[in-house]
């Protein structure tokens, strides 16, 4: 992995905190040791893709002219380690958001140029649910390479053509595969599938039939942080909003959440979601029903990590119907 | 450089005119190419240095030299908006969302009912359809606004009537100066919010279709009434408001449940809406 950072920025799981789950952090010298590939980090990868900020244009005033301008920067050797199933997965769902034309130009460069190296899963964590939502703990497609951990080392497979430069760049750290090697991926993924897939016996409830008042029992719970939706994969929702020095402007992106309480209110103070309720129930909403009407798929999927942050304990499994 | 749907369009300021003391009327012209828009569709204007917001095109869509947004002064950019002069120029993206489904309705009656700033929209529809007037039935309009003042396109009304289109105004308080208004065959000295006004007109709402935009509260009560009166769910098209931000369906701030109302909308038949707890 050293070496691989000598040529990449590499951005790997890392355990900044002994006992805590690992976050994503740039892999160097000092952490290395700090390197987590078994558990999958806290932090959701979205936000190489879609930052908390970013600037759409910049514009220029001057006597009757008005001069804009924009860059979408490339990102150069950034390359992303310790992705799941779940996290490829959900940069698919992504992808389905953002790059729906009119695409995306800032979002679309950096999924063209970001190097994507997956993990199988070795060790799911409690929360993890990504079966219940149609997933397998280890990735199909979606990488640039993935790594499928065996006794004695990594098993390493292409799955794009830059996937396959690096394989060749890197030949000699991935030596060739045998058989056995290949048998021995699909005993462990199976087992951690079942693993994973045994802990839940109830299936999904469709939440597009339950009323209003079925929230209310998390809504009780919700201190309003967001947590869920700043660590959650596949959340999108962004705000635009304008900054001005003299003459120079510009427009902004930035990070935003469907659960605060300013989403929807508009000018004169009318709220359509003025109650959390209704905003905690249009997330989970949006995550089994609306997504899935809209793009044929469920927004979740299944990373557990809103599971883990929720200060209040809110457990989108049990809104879900699974536990 | 890859195209940037964020990035607006530079469009000059060719007119302003005070509809209202709340609502200007701004005549846009884009600096390269044309704006073609349907009835019912929006834009998003820029005014540099404040922001961006969206407004519905209030002008006809045949008129491909110019654009008209007219603008309720509520906030930050439409405060800015109305400081707008001419020859200033402005950003504009879009056209965006569906805009109203005439082609379906030609040879049908159609009501149109409006409230407030609600009658931006409205107007361009109404434009639309007098420009091809042979191709519909009887065309009908209610309008309101809280007081004689805030009625807009005061001098554009009696022209309608011309081609053929019954106007009907009302305000919810009314003054001296509502007495001698040359607005409507009888609205003109009607007082009362908008659904006072269906006493007065004779549907068919076997053959019509209504179009309806105004406040939530207004759209509310005009949605009850209409259906009492039988218009099916399916004949009754709202053009509905949300927070907006990109106008793309990517943002997730203007979502009705599973609608974005910048794609799916702004225009939706009731149908769409009438098992939602609470659209408007
Ligand atoms: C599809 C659509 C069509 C519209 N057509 C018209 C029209 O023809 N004429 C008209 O006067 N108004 C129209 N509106 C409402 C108009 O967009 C708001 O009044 C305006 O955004 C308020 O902006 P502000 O900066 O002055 O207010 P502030 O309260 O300062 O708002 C700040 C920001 O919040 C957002 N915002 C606030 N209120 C609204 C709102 N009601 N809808 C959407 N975003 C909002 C805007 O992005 C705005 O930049 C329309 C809204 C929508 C969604
Ligand atoms: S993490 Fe929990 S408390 Fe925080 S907003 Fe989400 S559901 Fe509410
Ligand atoms: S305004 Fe952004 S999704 Fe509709």
């Amino acid at each position: 992995m050293l070496t691989l950072s000598k040529h990449y920025t590499l951005v790997a799981p890392i355990v900044e905190t002994p006992g805590k789950p690992p976050i994503l952090s740039q892999l160097n010298h000092a952490n290395f040791n700090r390197l987590e590939l078994k558990i999958r980090p806290l932090t959701p990868y979205k936000f190489f893709f879609q930052p908390p900020s970013e600037e759409l244009f910049t514009y220029k005033l001057a006597e009757g002219v008005v001069e804009l301008g924009y860059e979408v920067k490339k990102p150069e050797n950034l390359l992303l380690l310790g992705l799941r199933s779940c996290d490829l997965k959900a940069l698919e769902k992504l992808d389905m958001v953002m790059l729906e034309e009119p695409a995306d130009p800032f979002y679309k460069s950096k999924r063209e140029n970001i190097l994507l190296v997956s993990l199988d899963c070795s060790e799911p964590s409690p929360s993890c649910f990504c079966t219940e939502v149609g997933l397998k703990p280890y990735p199909e497609e979606g990488y640039d390479l993935n790594l499928s951990r065996i006794e004695g080392g990594y098993l390493a497979e292409a799955g794009s053509g830059k996937g396959e430069e690096l394989l060749k760049q890197f030949e000699d750290l991935f030596a060739g595969e045998s058989e056995g090697q290949l048998e021995q991926r699909s005993e462990r993924r199976e087992a951690v599938y079942r693993k994973v897939k045994e802990a839940y016996t109830k299936p999904l409830k469709d939440l597009s039939k339950v009323g209003e008042e079925y929230f209310m029992e998390f809504t009780k719970r919700c201190v309003e942080c967001s947590g869920c939706v700043f660590t959650c994969p596949t959340c999108h929702c962004f705000y635009i909003s304008d900054y001005r020095q003299r003459e120079l402007g510009g427009r902004l992106k930035t990070i935003d959440s469907c659960l605060f309480e300013g989403f929807q209110r508009v000018a004169a103070g009318v709220n359509p979601r003025a109650t959390l309720n209704s905003r905690l129930r249009q997330r989970f909403l949006k995550k089994f029903v609306y997504f899935k009407q809209r793009y044929g798929e469920y927004g979740c999927v299944g990373c557990g990590r809103c599971v883990e942050v929720c200060p209040g304990e809110i457990d989108i499994r049990e809104a879900a119907g699974l536990i | 450089m890859s195209s940037n749907p964020y990035l607006p369009r530079l469009a000059e300021v060719l007119e302003v005119k005070e509809e209202s003391p709340e609502v200007k009327t701004l005549k846009l012209k884009l600096k390269e190419g044309r704006m073609k828009f349907k009835a019912g569709q929006f834009l998003e204007l820029t005014v540099f240095g404040v922001g961006e917001a969206p407004f519905t095109f209030s002008s006809s869509p045949f008129n491909l030299e110019s654009f008209e947004v007219s603008i309720a002064k509520v906030g930050s950019v439409t405060g800015a908006a109305h400081r707008l002069k001419r020859g200033e120029l402005v950003g504009v993206r879009g056209p965006f969302g569906n805009g109203f489904p005439l082609e379906e309705y030609k040879g049908r009656d159609l009501l149109i009912v409006g409230g407030g700033i609600g009658i931006a929209p409205l107007r361009s529809l109404l434009y639309a359809l007098v420009a091809e007037r042979s191709e519909y039935g009887e065309l009908k309009l209610l309008y309101g606004a809280r007081s004689p003042s805030l009625i807009i396109y005061k001098d554009e009304w009696e022209k309608f009537m011309e081609k053929d289109v019954e106007v009907y105004l009302t305000v919810d308080v009314g003054d001296e100066t509502w007495r001698c208004g040359p607005y409507g065959p009888c609205g003109y000295t009607h007082v009362g919010v908008v659904t006072t006004l269906f006493d007065l007109v004779k549907l068919n709402p076997e053959k019509c279709v209504a179009f309806v935009c105004g406040p939530p509260i207004m759209i509310k009560f005009t949605v009850q009434r209409l259906l009492q009166l039988g218009f099916p769910a399916s004949r009754i098209y709202l053009s509905l408001e949300r927070m907006m931000k990109c106008g793309l369906g990517k943002c997730g701030h203007c979502n009705i449940e599973g609608y974005y109302v910048c794609k799916d909308g702004p225009v939706f038949p009731f149908e769409m809406l009438k098992d939602i707890p609470h659209p408007f």
